[in-house]
């Protein structure tokens, strides 16, 4: 078995030109796939420059690379009673489902919203606004050829905990709505392998970083306190091979990350093997 | 000095009881928060009449401020914050509101990569709305929030706004939300010291509730105490022209009442 890795454009250390540093580094370094996030200044979705684009497209083609998308989430809410803000949230992850299709990509990662005081007091209606916010995004994915990642969260007003997520399955039957697992979330509200566990049927695609217990950093795997030895092994078990996709503060830290993986992950076949 | 009370309050029963609740209490003001599904921007006017007819004339607007943010760097999320304050500001003018309370922003790790774009976009916008509050002769107050990534957040930062923006309009100053302030663990002696007159000054509405927010259902009831004191120091030090008691729960708000009584 082999992982297949990438890297968060979130790692580029100029934001002008974000995509076509990450792509380049991950291109150079042999990662398999390049995650594209959508709120750096070369990358929102609707104002990117086609040209920039284009161009995109074609160094990725040249290393080999896949492309996949994260959009925009910093206030982006889709259980949002507010109803302009509620279509801004949908436009701009339509607009990134566009993006995504001209750069090739088949996966848009995205995050549900946030639970604020009409949320908390209304908590159904929520829920029902979302799901109706998903099902036009998700007829729009499938139109476009794109599955759906949400990711699970673990901020204070994050909708995205694990129940949470499950409980969007009882009203939706998409195949094109998968989960985005994010590590380091899972560990700011619990124990990572446990949350996999729940989640580990519909996760198609992994955010991998680490951090002490209880806290989200930025850290290369081994920095921090999760288990990730344990964590691969289920990976193993559950025969899921990636993405994994590195959300860590430097490149650097994304080599450094990639190694202790790959040490985990022979560790673990040998001794399957044996 | 208006003592009045936040429509969230009766988030979760009807807004004329909120009326209900300023008028039997002797309070002279009500702060109507825009917080959809109950108050929109497009039903707010009708909440603001029945306010009248029940002899309540004096009243601010609360725009709209959870997804908010005029420091995004995604311009679509910018002009829709935009475009709200601005039609606040507007119904403001039509309806006789007197101050409207805005959150200006938040710089996530993005936004603070990109500091020069944002920021200019940031001062452009708030500019041009500050130009429409001081042509009508409306307060425009930036409420401080606790959120690590706010732009009005610690004491620095009110000095920021009071030493740049805020010196060359009369009708832009604060809203001064106490348990935000404390929630982001500032203290009060750090505000009202003199070195600090001149964001004191500029302090025109002060939001009294529990921490960490008034806006949010989470309830520390026992931090009651350190935020009326907080208060009490405050208003020895500075004439606010507004004190607003903002909870989601009735019986909050009457605690509240009850301990801030004899020191108003």
């Amino acid at each position: 078995m082999k992982f297949i890795y990438g890297v968060s454009s979130a790692i580029a250390q100029n934001y002008s030109n974000s995509a076509l540093e990450t792509i380049e580094f991950a291109g150079k370094n042999e990662f398999d796939v390049v995650e594209l996030y959508c709120e750096a200044p070369d990358l929102i979705p609707k104002y990117a420059e086609s040209e920039y684009i284009y161009r995109l497209r074609n160094v990725s083609k040249q290393y080999n690379l896949s492309l996949q998308m994260h959009a925009p989430f910093h206030s982006v809410n889709l259980a949002s009673f507010n109803e302009k803000a509620r279509e801004v949230s949908i436009e701009l992850i339509k607009d990134t489902i566009i993006m995504g299709q001209a750069l090739e990509a088949k996966l848009v990662t995205f995050h549900l919203g946030l639970c604020f005081l009409p949320c908390q007091i209304n908590f159904e209606n929520a829920i029902e606004i979302l799901v109706a916010s998903l099902n036009e995004l998700l007829d729009f994915a499938s139109e476009n050829g794109i599955v759906l990642a949400m990711e699970n969260r673990g901020g204070k007003l994050d909708i995205g905990k694990p129940e949470e997520l499950l409980m969007i399955y009882k009203y939706i039957k998409s195949p094109h709505l998968k989960i985005t697992f994010d590590v380091v979330q899972a560990n700011v509200l619990g124990d990572p392998i446990e949350h996999y566990e729940i989640l580990k049927k519909h996760v198609v695609n992994v955010h991998i970083r680490d951090a002490p217990k209880g806290k989200d950093r930025l850290l290369a795997v081994g920095e921090g306190e999760i288990d990730f030895k344990t964590l691969v092994k289920k990976f193993v078990e559950n025969h899921f091979s990636g993405p994994l996709i590195f959300e860590v503060s430097t490149k650097d830290r994304a080599l450094l990350s990639r190694g202790a993986l790959d040490e985990y992950l022979a560790e673990i076949t040998e001794t399957d093997t044996m | 000095m208006y003592k009045g009370i936040s429509t969230v309050c009766c988030y979760m029963s009807k807004i004329n009881e909120c009326i209900r609740l300023v008028k039997e209490n002797d309070f002279g003001a009500i702060d109507f928060f825009i917080a959809p599904p109950k108050i929109t921007l497009e039903n707010i006017v009708e909440f603001i009449n029945e306010a009248k007819k029940a002899g309540m004339s004096i009243f601010t607007l609360k725009a709209p401020s959870f997804i908010e943010n005029l420091c995004s760097i995604i311009p679509q999320i910018h002009d829709l914050t935009y475009h709200e304050y601005l039609k606040t500001l507007m119904i403001a003018k039509e309806t006789g509101g007197k101050a409207v309370i805005v959150k200006p922003g938040m710089m996530f790790f993005v936004e603070k990569k990109c500091r020069d774009l944002i920021q200019k976009r940031f001062l452009d916008s708030l500019y041009s709305l500050t130009e429409y509050a001081e042509k009508n002769k409306i307060l425009l107050l930036l409420e401080n929030y606790y959120y690590p990534y706010e732009v009005l957040r610690n004491v620095r930062d009110f000095v920021w706004f009071a030493e740049t923006l805020m010196t060359q309009y009369e009708n832009i100053g604060f809203a001064l939300n106490i348990p935000h302030f404390l929630e982001a663990r500032n203290k009060i002696t750090e505000l009202i010291h003199p070195r600090n007159r001149i964001v004191l000054e500029k302090i025109k509405l002060i939001y009294v509730g529990l921490r960490s927010s008034p806006w949010e259902y989470s309830m520390n009831v026992s931090s009651s105490s350190t935020i009326i004191s907080g208060v009490k120091e405050i208003l020895k030090e500075t004439d606010p022209e507004f004190l607003v008691l903002a909870t989601p729960s009735e019986p909050i708000l009457r605690l509240l009442m009850d301990q801030l009584e004899g020191s108003l």
